[in-house]
């Protein structure tokens, strides 16, 4: 055995780098590129030309239900209130507490050019269905919260994989040097399964979901605790000074020389990010539009959660996720009061969603940016005890808008309840395939070496589904 | 006698008993005869099931070679069958498919017929029976084809109309079919030809030009290799370097001034050695050690997922691995521990306290995520073994087996069966929380109770019989002198007292006797029933007319201890008087040390008014003594609804078994708990499973408690027990089946049936007279236990006590009773009561697991034995264990000469974090995707001194750091770099970055914060306002009480994030090699963070109370926290810059604290020369 000549794949000079002793290759590498304004991304660049440029998911927690929202089936009403064993096969349930058939308590309409159904939970984003792709098959491998949400977000049902956030910062980077390229807004809910849903697992720290608040400080140590800024500013000297001597004493390092890059870039991202969410500047129309005048608080924050991922994208954050305001019940999982439940919900989300694509569209922007409406799994068309539904994995709807996919378009099928996906049956791998395409990356190509494997995003699967592609 | 031992007919009220009973007798017969209706039923059934099919099959054997030939069917094939293939399933199940999926072939009849990895697609003419159709149909949500949607109506008709005409192929087609290829895995071709399988060689260092530099032999290998390219190695690091290195590395703590101060003063060639072996022996050396075995088995504190239930208790493992590390543990035996703690039967004992250490290592098994509602609870046990199976395999042995999960493994020697032979294992094995604390001494209070019991036992019998024998040896003449008297009418003490007095008896014994009868003609239990009805009936030949009391239509009468008679169609899933001794498995000695027996003795009550009472029934049977265990205070229980604090060292396990029906009863008495452990399943709470958990309470006597686990049908499962800690509690059976079935026995069977032979009332007394006093003679002999007839004996022992008036005594053997029970009682006194508890397995019955095919439980594979991994210690399986075989698994894995996985990944571990990179770079995979060593003579020097050493890890990190390799200076050499630009050859020391640990214990131990408090409960994380989510825990202090980092709670949904941004790793899988990110957050928060404001502060304040100037005061701080004085031009700067920032501010604390800050944060202090 001869050294040098073991590693079993000719390296590219990135993967020198990574292997390079103790990792700090792969610092250099940040270092080096944290010099052109964006943040280590693994790829030099995509793999193919992108359709999207950012990516704002909406993360609806809890699971809306397809039936009372995007998949109309009026045969719903002629089996309301039947013994659902009766009519077809039912699966074991999260609560097993299976009640009667349930058809959706929302009058559903055809709307925009299009024509597709959309209930009146989403008055506002009805107004916007021909700019959607709704996919109306997708499915998921868990009927629980964490398992489906980790299953949503990283494509593992398991703990500690990179969230897709992540992958794609670290495929992408960040266009922003003072920003993180996987940004968490949370409106005030968790999901279960908690911060490891926006995790970086075995990628490097750095590509983790940074959470922001809509709140005052937006992000965790972005206030510097002096009371000045020139108190903290004469530190900050002082310690450049002392750094030099020991960059002098050290010879060239790249890990010290980028650790103290990294103060520049912390020191600018302490007036940065108060900025961006400074939203003191939009324009009342703006605000209105977006809903920051609701009577309903809940839709006063996703509104400002809306209104900062435009911020956001303008400045170039890379993905940003939404995680849903509480609304005095539970987040979109209604095991009972459908009814007042979805509702309040829908009212926290809708006129801020529909806003955000208009707002996008109108700047021009909704045709690189790509948003993702949807959670981690829908809900029965069965009634769980006399007026809730349980979750159902076997087949849902999420909708994309922007960046790349066909508006006003509808995409797979469930059967005639809207139970089970029967056409066009997606898995999360798909739609992660498929976003990493919009994105210009291959889901095959973008890995990273961890416990003697190759990972991906997408694991062993996915195929991009090209019939969405505008 | 308490009233509860005849407990199977103490449920009807007295007086009516007989007629109950004979009714449930009556009622019994029928009840078999319809559980046997089943299976009638089954037969009338059958042809109604299977005629269609046969009639199909035997139409179809005679049909299909012509129909074959039709060429409709041909033209039916070729228009509605083959294009629905072609278009839908070709793509992955043909010879044109780019891969072959699930090794299905559908473009041939013997492709379907021959099947993938789930078997045969195609049934001819069985369309119920054929996969294809199943697939197509949509019906199963686990097996729908195409996937992506499925088939028109109109294609899966014809599908199914084709299978169900035969499944007819042109003939031409097939034959062009080539043969279904499989891909090759040639498991020892693998093994053959990767380095890592191949033994240990011992190695002799190489020789090299400078003889000088080497000062362990491993320095050889390094120079040689340095030599071989021409580069040289650097020169040794400065003396402060070296020190800072050391103590980071060995302890990992800074160094104080002082300590720098003795170290430089100490001219002496052994300096550094006595540096080393000082910081060896301190007790932090265990904390910085263990904090990276703490990495390798993804310590955490809370199971993960939706509500971070905790791991209770679970820093009694952390300490179990500080505290093996600071002790020297042979890496052998920590090993041997870690699968096997808790079957050795000389566990370690920790030297003062005592406790079972061995125990606490198998806590690692547990340090997993936990679901607490899996909809498919087999599916969530298959992911927690896949994560126990891969953290085994890459902290021990640097493979990665779990990539096997759905296939033989992509590159290495390793199989799918590999795979789940290892599950066997965790299928034999429990989770428990032990009482590690009280467990080896409580273990010999039971063993002396035990030995007391069976010693006592025989006093006591013996003056019990003493006590009874002289009246009972005139029972003839009792029972004969009060029949005289009742025929009298002898009402009057003086006529009794004449009768008494002609036969020599004692009149008012006599007058007992008399009585008694008088009740026992009514009462058919009572022993002295049969006297005192023949004897009313003034018959001679009394066996005749004596027989009809016999129950009617029953079974014959028979001895057993069995109370209940199992029907044919019901599984006994133990029978606790028929257990083998492997089958008797319990937590604890809360069912004493095996079951009780027919004829075991109790002595019970106070020592005032002690009772005697002999066990009838064989049970597992709650022994009182131990009700007093508690938990520790402090101890934590299970999280949910298993949270009960009765459970450690409390339980009884049944051996694993099959849910068939599901419906299970058991024949119990008293209160307890029951849960059925279904996959392994332990985080009980939310909406599913409740019912695996069943509370019983029977009050005194023995019942049938039904407990429907229907919907599991299908699992495997074992059952735990636990008592109340009050009352009685025995578990007498477990079946399975439709209905429980029949309490069954009568009383008194053996006395009917030896007085059956009696044809004379003299010949009847005489018998009698026998009975009792051959029932004494075997307690005198203690010869009942084990006798064939010892449960009928008992009872009429227990009468006996009852009714001692009869014989003459009142309290019999009272004194010998009192004197057991004080001695009983002195041996309980030492029951250690509480305990300290921790997360640990327990081994069941054994199990294999069968193959999942793809990973999925659903497809049913062969079933594979337990054993270790094939290419390591051949293909059988292991030898044969009464349960899991942990431990004979764990003496392969740490025979060097089986495996040599294990010293060589420990040694090359050990490397990685003295020198920043391993020999073999990838420290969790030596497998083909792993990479391969620098220095592979080295690794094999390194690992065969480390076993002959005797596993010592002390000494293998002695040897690392004393050698010249690893006291090079870590200074960039220009042409060096260019030559080795990786430092592949280790021409200098690699600079590093302190993990987040590190950091924040330096940063405490600088401000004087630092507590050096060894062990215990963690510190809550301080959590910031971001840090939100279902089970968020209060926040912890700012400074986490000063404790070490390795003490901060490791809540897997609420990790510090301090440490999370210094690349601290999120728990779930081995991580032996850290990512070493360089980020702007790491600048925020040494910037920002209120932890490193405040104790800047504090160190400011120390400073301050120092004496000394403004400068002694700077350098003294730069000592602190770089190990080395600052230079003129830096003390100068922070010189003005105090001056500065003093000048602004109202205090002078103020300014230093600005100073304190700023030191914190120059990147000396995060990195490592």
């Amino acid at each position: 055995m001869h050294c040098g000549r073991f590693i079993s794949m000719p390296p590219s000079r990135r993967e020198m780098l990574l292997r390079c002793a103790n990792g700090f290759g792969a610092v250099a590498l940040a270092a080096l590129l944290a010099e052109e304004g964006r943040t280590a991304p693994a790829l030099s660049a995509p793999h193919y030309p992108a359709r999207a440029r950012n990516v704002i998911f909406l993360y609806m927690d809890g699971g809306p239900s397809q039936i009372d929202t995007f998949d109309y089936k009026p045969l719903l009403e002629k089996y309301h209130g039947r013994d659902p064993h009766r009519v077809f096969k039912v699966e074991p349930t999260q609560f097993n507490n299976v009640g009667r058939v349930m058809a959706s308590p929302w009058k559903f309409r055809k709307r925009g050019q299009s024509g597709l159904w959309v209930s009146d939970l989403f008055p506002h984003v009805a107004q916007c269905i021909d700019e959607l792709c709704i996919i109306r098959s997708m499915t998921s491998k868990f009927p629980e919260h964490t398992s489906a949400n980790y299953f949503l977000h990283t494509g593992s049902g398991l703990q500690g994989r990179p969230s897709m956030g992540a992958w794609i910062s670290y495929g992408l980077g960040s266009l922003n040097k003072n920003l993180p390229g996987f940004i968490v807004l949370n409106g005030g809910l968790i999901p279960p399964g908690g911060l490891d849903n926006f995790n970086s697992g075995f990628l490097p720290a750095a590509y983790q979901g940074s959470i922001f608040r809509p709140a005052n400080p937006p992000v965790a140590n972005i206030r510097r605790l002096e009371a000045s800024d020139a108190h903290q500013r004469r530190k900050l000297d002082l310690l450049r000074r002392l750094d030099d001597g020991i960059a002098i004493r050290a010879g060239h390092d790249d890990a010290i020389e980028s650790a103290i890059a990294n103060y520049e870039t912390a020191y600018r991202m302490q007036s940065a990010i108060p900025e961006l969410m400074d939203i003191k500047g939009e324009t009342a129309a703006t605000k209105k539009m977006y809903g920051l005048d609701a009577e309903y608080a809940p839709t006063r924050i996703f509104a400002t959660e809306c209104l900062i991922a435009r911020r956001l994208i303008e400045r170039g954050a890379r993905f940003i996720e939404l995680t849903c305001p509480h609304v005095g019940s539970d987040r979109w999982d209604q095991h009972d009061n459908l009814r007042s439940g979805h509702e309040k919900n829908a009212r926290a989300v809708d006129q801020p969603i529909a806003a955000l694509l208009k707002d996008l569209k109108s700047r021009g922007m909704l045709d690189d940016t790509l948003v993702l409406w949807g959670g981690e799994f829908g809900r029965t068309p069965f009634a769980q005890g006399s007026d809730g539904r349980d979750h159902d994995q076997f087949g849902f709807t999420m909708w994309l808008a922007g960046g790349g996919v066909k508006g006003g378009y509808v995409y797979g099928e469930t059967d005639e309840f809207g139970y089970k996906a029967i056409a066009n049956k997606l898995e999360m791998h798909d739609l992660h395939a498929t976003l990493l395409h919009l994105l210009g990356i291959d889901h095959k190509r973008l890995t990273v070496r961890f416990g003697g494997r190759d990972m991906r995003l997408t694991d062993v699967h996915g195929e991009i589904i090209k019939d969405i592609l505008g | 006698m308490p009233e509860g031992e005849d407990s199977v007919f103490s449920q009807f009220p007295r007086g009516t008993r007989l007629a109950r009973r004979v009714h449930l007798w009556e009622k019994s017969a029928p009840t078999r005869t319809e559980d046997r209706t089943p299976t009638r039923r089954g037969f009338t059934m059958q042809p109604c099931r299977l005629l269609p099919t046969t009639l199909i099959s035997l139409v179809l054997t005679l049909c299909v070679p012509t129909l074959s030939l039709r060429a409709d069917d041909n033209e039916f094939f070729e228009t509605k069958v083959r294009p629905v293939l072609v278009e839908h399933c070709y793509r992955c199940h043909s010879a044109q498919a780019k891969k072959l999926r699930g090794g299905l072939r559908l473009d041939s009849r013997e492709g379907m017929l021959a099947g993938g990895d789930s078997g045969p697609a195609l049934v001819p003419g069985q369309p119920d029976k054929s996969r294809l159709v199943e697939a197509v149909a949509y019906k199963n949500v686990e097996l729908q084809m195409p996937p992506r949607g499925k088939l028109p109506d109109a294609a899966i008709a014809d599908l199914t109309t084709w299978v169900k005409i035969g499944a007819p192929w042109p003939k031409q087609a097939s034959s062009a079919q080539a043969s279904i290829a499989k891909s090759a895995f040639d498991l020892n071709e693998r093994k053959r030809t990767h380095w890592a399988w191949q033994p240990i060689r011992p190695q002799t260092p190489p020789r090299v030009r400078d003889e000088n530099w080497p000062r362990d032999p491993l320095d050889r290998f390094i120079l040689a290799k340095l030599d071989d390219k021409q580069l040289s190695p650097a020169k040794p690091a400065e003396k402060r370097t070296l020190l800072r290195r050391l103590y980071f590395d060995v302890v990992g703590l800074p160094p104080s001034p002082e300590e720098i101060e003795v170290f430089l003063q100490d001219t002496s060639p052994a300096a550094v050695e006595k540096v080393v072996d000082r910081l060896l022996n301190s007790p932090h050396f265990g904390e910085r050690w263990g904090r990276h075995w703490l990495d390798l088995v993804r310590y955490a504190e809370t199971r993960g997922h939706e509500f971070d239930y905790a791991i209770p208790n679970a820093y009694q493992y952390r300490d179990y691995v500080i505290r093996a590390l600071n002790a020297d543990m042979p890496y052998n035996q920590f090993v041997l521990e870690h699968l096997a703690g808790d079957l050795l039967t000389n566990p370690r004992r920790h030297p003062q306290q005592g406790f079972n250490e061995s125990i606490l290592a198998t806590g690692f098994w547990f340090l997993g995520e936990e679901v607490h509602s899996p909809v498919d609870i087999r599916q969530d046990q298959a992911d927690r073994f896949d994560n126990k199976v891969d953290v085994l395999s890459k902290a021990f042995l640097g493979l990665t087996v779990a990539c096997a999960r759905c296939h033989d493994h992509k590159f290495d020697a390793i199989s799918t069966k590999d795979y789940y032979s290892l599950f066997g294992f965790l299928q034999s094995s429990h989770y428990r929380l032990a009482r590690f604390d009280s467990m080896e001494h409580n273990r010999r209070v039971a063993a002396e109770l035990w030995a007391l019991r069976q010693r006592g036992r025989v006093k006591v019998q013996t003056a019990l019989a003493e006590a009874l024998r002289p009246i009972a040896g005139r029972t003839a003449e009792y029972l004969l002198a009060a029949r005289e008297a009742m025929l009298a009418h002898a009402n009057s003490p003086a006529r009794l007292a004449e009768i008494a007095n002609a036969r020599k008896l004692d009149a008012a014994i006599l007058g007992r006797w008399l009585t008694h009868l008088a009740t026992a003609a009514r009462d058919e239990t009572d022993p002295l029933h049969a006297w005192a009805k023949s004897a009313g009936e003034l018959e001679s030949s009394v066996g005749r007319r004596r027989r009809p009391a016999t129950p009617a239509g029953g079974p014959p009468p028979s001895a057993h201890t069995t109370m209940a008679r199992a029907p044919s169609d019901v599984q006994v899933i133990i029978d606790y008087g028929k257990c083998k001794s492997e089958d008797w498995r319990t937590d604890g000695f809360a069912f004493g040390s095996g079951p009780v027996r027919p004829g075991d003795l109790h002595v019970e009550g106070d020592a005032e008014k002690p009772g005697l009472r002999f066990t009838q029934y064989a049970a597992a049977e709650k022994d009182s003594m131990w009700d007093v265990l508690q938990p520790a205070p402090g101890a934590e229980n299970d999280p949910g609804s298993l949270g009960g604090d009765v459970r450690a060292g409390r339980t009884l396990y049944t051996p694993t078994f099959l849910l068939t029906t599901g419906k299970l009863f058991y024949l119990v008495k008293g209160s307890g708990l029951v849960y059925a452990s279904i996959g392994s399943h332990i985080m009980i709470a939310g909406p599913l499973h409740g019912q695996l958990m069943h509370h019983i309470n029977t009050g005194e006597r023995f019942q049938w408690i039904a407990h429907d686990l229907s919907a599991y049908q299908g699992q495997r499962i074992h059952l735990e027990f636990t008592p109340s800690t009050s009352g009685p509690f025995a578990v007498a059976k477990v079946v399975q089946g439709e209905k429980p079935p029949p309490l069954s026995g009568r009383p008194n069977d053996m006395l009917l049936q030896s007085l059956a032979d009696a044809d004379s009332l003299d010949a009847l007394a005489r018998s009698y007279r026998h009975l009792f006093i051959s029932t004494l003679d075997m307690l005198a002999a203690d010869g009942l236990v084990g006798s064939s007839d010892a449960t009928d004996r008992a009872r009429l022992a227990n009468w006996m006590i009852a009714h001692a008036a009869l014989f003459g005594s009142t309290s019999p053997a009272n004194e010998q009773a009192r004197a057991f029970l004080i001695q009983e009682s002195k041996i309980a006194d030492r029951i250690q009561k509480g305990s300290r508890l921790c997360v640990a397995m327990i081994d069941g019955s054994p199990e294999n697991e069968y193959v999942f095919i793809r990973g999925s439980h659903k497809a049913r594979g062969e079933t594979v034995p337990r054993r270790f991994l094939e290419a390591l210690a051949g293909p059988n399986a292991l030898a044969a264990t009464h349960g899991s075989g942990r431990l004979e698994l764990a003496r392969q894995m740490i025979d060097p000469a089986v495996d040599p996985f294990l010293p060589r990944v420990l040694v090359n571990r050990v490397w990685h974090h003295l020198f920043g990179r391993g020999i073999v770079a990838s420290t969790d995979n030596f497998g083909v995707l792993g990479e391969r060593p620098t220095h592979p003579e080295l690794l094999d020097f390194l690992a065969d001194r480390f076993v002959k050493e005797g596993w010592s890890l002390k000494k293998l990190i002695r040897a690392l750091v004393l050698s010249s390799t690893y006291r090079m200076a870590s200074e960039a050499d220009e042409a060096a770099d260019r030559a080795d630009p990786g430092n592949f050859f280790l021409h200098r020391m690699n600079r590093r970055r302190l993990e987040g640990e590190a950091i924040r214990d330096a940063i405490l131990s600088l401000s004087g914060r630092l507590d050096r408090r060894l062990y215990g409960p963690s510190v809550l994380a301080y959590l910031t306002a971001f840090q939100e989510g279902r089970g968020r825990p209060t926040s912890g202090p700012l400074d986490g009480d000063g404790r070490r980092s390795v003490y901060l709670a490791v809540r897997r949904n609420f990790l510090s994030p301090f440490l999370l941004a210094f690349d601290t790793p999120s728990p779930f899988s081995t991580v032996g090699r850290r990512t070493v990110s360089n980020v702007p957050a790491q600048a925020l928060i040494l910037l920002n963070d209120p932890f490193v404001h405040q104790q800047a502060q504090l160190w400011a304040k120390r400073v301050l109370t120092e004496s000394g100037s403004t400068r002694e005061r700077i350098m003294r701080m730069y000592e602190s926290a770089f190990t080395r004085p600052p230079t003129e031009a830096e003390l100068e700067a922070c010189a003005d810059f105090l001056a500065h920032q003093a000048a602004g501010q109202a205090r002078e604390e103020d300014a230093w604290t600005d100073l304190a800050h700023v030191l914190f944060n120059v990147k000396e202090f995060i990195f490592l020369n």
